[in-house]
């Protein structure tokens, strides 16, 4: 779709970037030393921190990709919200306490306090800057998709604009304006969901008056102009009418004679971009998508239901009927790949019900390979989140025990009450008829432009803020590891405290660098999925090694080293191997990928734990005198 | 170094209720259709019930961890 771009709405968005980028100059001035650099000298006030912890974990995946997912296929967008959360359940009862008194700036530290071994150093900070980057892609794409509507600039454009105002951010500040920063996100963005949830159910759900796309007789469709006869699109599926505009009318037929309109985007060999057989555009002879989603049906036969409470609504959706598109890629004889996009009618019941989209659709499959993938993505958002390196840091920016506990419990209200809203405003923007076929990442803000362009500029801001605040504490996180871990403590470099900051500053730029470069690649695929990955990564590396040392004695160094690599490494190979990965990633067919499901998880989960306790018993146990 | 027994107890009945979410989700889509109350299905009551219930243990555990 094309957006056209309001002055208000860029004005809006420039004036939240150019404040977040002074506040944090401002209140990065003071950050000199390493401890503050890298741990904002302990004094974050619990509440603070705690609205961080939601503004660093509700990425633009959380917001765009969840939102987009439960706009575009019901009920699986809320597994992700479920999993996320459900993950700090093991963070705050299981790694919060012992984390914080093991270590002092990252999670390296905390593994490695019984054993002072480089191994355990090399592979902590090898896994935090692998789970970075792979956690860094979602957020690249999704700040190219914000920057595309709101300021009419390219994916690539918004993809450099993020990398360059973030490594600004980390370079001229650290943790203490990254926190706060992190902070006024959090709170606007729960605010401002609270505010959408409201608008949406003020709205209620209504059946738009005229339906421009409906199961049609063949014999109307005819008169609109010439029937094309092209052996790409053979006969007994498609009918192609071309008007006297120029417009090619793509349509499916159906079982029951009737015939079904679809949109369809065409793609040249020399990149040009044709829209039903036209140059797509907003001009006279030019044409472009028509927004989607919309309700074909209310219960009880009514056209529109007026207000409705939280629960009315729910209970209205899954009596109603939904349309929702599908898309279909067809390689065409001269080089063109067309995209189909054909409308479905789905019920709101079978829409609230997991199992309706291709990433969960397993849920729903006979063999049990289906459902291990299913089982498996939900154990690695459960176990995920407690192993994710710019999580795990932010426990080491206050004071002591008590305020790590404060400020989780001030985290998980946040953050539970947005993955709530997230249902509500998935459907929203499922029914508001503003949707763009092509991109689901979009939906939360196209259903704020539904309400009004004021809202839609100042969702689209925050949700670029939510980007520059995830982006810049994995920075942060990834250097940290690279400087405190691999410089001090694997290569043995001594280094003052001010060259370490001036260090971990360099190393910021190039990891900054090397997220833009991935967020150019990956920009096709829905964020939440990316995010998924990162999860699978992130627990297997982490989770083994983190348990095993709270709570079995006989861990040994090698053992940990071991697990995270074979953790790691497992899961990102089996990730590399997935029929999703040769389809999306590389286009290449899926059912060549040569592991039995997508995510890696349940099987690799495991493997990290049984290769920690292989390797502790064939080696020597831990000297007693190391516990006192 | 070791966390409190509470904490590992929490932990372990909202292990339970994940994993049951879980199973039923994959080995019982019928049970996930059925709308026990106010006309919700049970995919929803389930999912809000382990997003308020992470709430409502974190915060019994602060209060009992105090």
């Amino acid at each position: 779709m094309i957006y056209v771009t309001s002055p208000l709405a860029v004005g809006v968005f420039l004036s939240f970037v150019v404040s977040v980028l002074a506040l944090s100059w401002w209140l990065g001035r003071r950050a000199t030393s390493a401890s503050g650099y890298y741990a904002a000298h302990g004094q974050i006030p619990w509440f603070v921190n705690g609205v961080a912890f939601a503004g660093d974990y509700l990425s633009a995946a959380s917001f765009l990709g969840i939102c987009g997912m439960i706009a575009f296929y019901g009920y699986d967008g809320f597994l992700y919200s479920i999993g996320y959360l459900a993950g700090w359940i093991v963070a705050l009862f299981v790694v919060a306490e012992p984390l914080k008194r093991m270590g002092r700036y990252t999670f390296a530290d905390a593994l490695d306090s019984r054993f002072q071994s480089r191994g355990i150093k090399l592979a902590a900070a090898t896994s935090t800057l692998v789970v970075s980057l792979f956690y860094l892609i979602p957020q690249m794409v999704g700040a190219g998709v914000l920057i595309k509507p709101l300021l009419g600039f390219s994916h690539g454009t918004g993809v450099l604009l993020v990398g360059v105002v973030v490594t600004i951010i980390v370079v001229t500040a650290g943790m203490v304006s990254t926190t706060w920063v992190q902070f006024i996100k959090g709170a606007l963005l729960v605010a401002f969901c609270l505010a959408l949830t409201v608008l949406i159910l003020q709205r209620g759900l209504t059946v738009p008056a005229h339906l421009a796309v409906t199961p049609r007789s063949e014999a109307v469709v005819r008169q609109q102009g010439r029937v094309l006869v092209d052996s790409d699109w053979p006969d007994e599926s498609w009918l192609r009418v071309q008007d006297a505009g120029g417009v090619v009318h793509t349509y499916r037929r159906s079982d029951n004679g009737t015939v079904l309109g679809t949109q369809v985007v065409t793609t040249r060999p020399d990149g040009r971009v044709l829209v039903d057989g036209r140059p797509q555009g907003l001009a006279g002879d030019q044409r472009d998508l028509t927004p989607i989603g919309r309700v074909t049906a209310l219960p009880g036969g009514v056209t529109s239901t007026g207000p409705l409470n939280p629960v009315a609504f729910l209970r209205t959706f899954h009596g109603s009927t939904i349309e929702t598109w599908t898309a279909e890629r067809r390689t065409l004889r001269a080089g063109e790949v067309a995209t189909v996009y054909t409308p479905r009618t789905q019920t709101g019941a079978d829409l609230l019900q997991p199992g309706a989209s291709p990433t969960f659709k397993g849920v729903r499959g006979t063999t049990l390979f289906d459902k291990l993938d299913f089982l498996s993505l939900m154990l690695a958002l459960f176990a995920g989140t407690a192993s994710l390196p710019h999580i795990l840091i932010r426990y080491y920016t206050v004071k002591d025990i008590a305020a790590v506990r404060k400020s989780t419990v001030v985290g998980i209200g946040a953050i539970g009450l947005f993955y709530v809203l997230t249902l509500y405003l998935g459907l929203g923007a499922m029914t508001s008829g503003a949707l763009d076929v092509t991109n689901n990442n979009m939906a939360a803000p196209l259903l704020a432009r539904s309400f009004s362009e004021p809202l839609f500029a100042v969702i689209s801001a925050i949700a670029f803020t939510t980007v520059l605040g995830t982006v810049s504490g994995l920075i942060l996180a990834a250097s940290g590891a690279v400087v405190h871990d691999l410089l001090s403590h694997v290569f043995r470099i001594e280094l003052t405290d001010q060259a370490k900051v001036r260090a971990g500053k360099w190393v910021a730029v190039g990891v900054g660098i090397v997220a833009m470069l991935l967020g150019l690649a990956f920009e096709r695929l829905n964020v939440s999925f990316l995010v998924g990955w990162a999860f699978n990564v992130a627990a297997s590396a982490n989770l083994p090694a983190l348990v095993m040392l709270l709570f079995w004695p006989r861990t040994t160094k090698q053992g940990i080293t071991a697990a995270i690599f074979v953790g790691m490494f497992s899961s990102l190979a089996w990730i590399l191997c997935s029929a999703q990965a040769f389809r999306d990633v590389y286009g290449w067919p899926p059912e060549l990928a040569p592991v039995p499901f997508s995510q890696p998880g349940i099987v690799t989960i495991p493997l990290g734990f049984l290769v920690l306790m292989v390797v502790s018993w064939l080696t020597p146990p831990p000297s007693p005198v190391a516990e006192p | 170094m070791a966390i409190p027994r509470i904490a590992l107890w929490l932990f372990l009945s909202y292990l339970a209720l994940y994993v049951g979410f879980m199973a039923v989700s994959a080995f019982a889509p019928g049970l996930m259709a059925a709308t026990p109350v106010a006309g919700l299905p049970l995919s929803i009551l389930y999912g809000f019930l382990l997003i308020v219930l992470a709430f409502v243990l974190a915060a019994v555990y602060l209060r009992v961890a105090q």
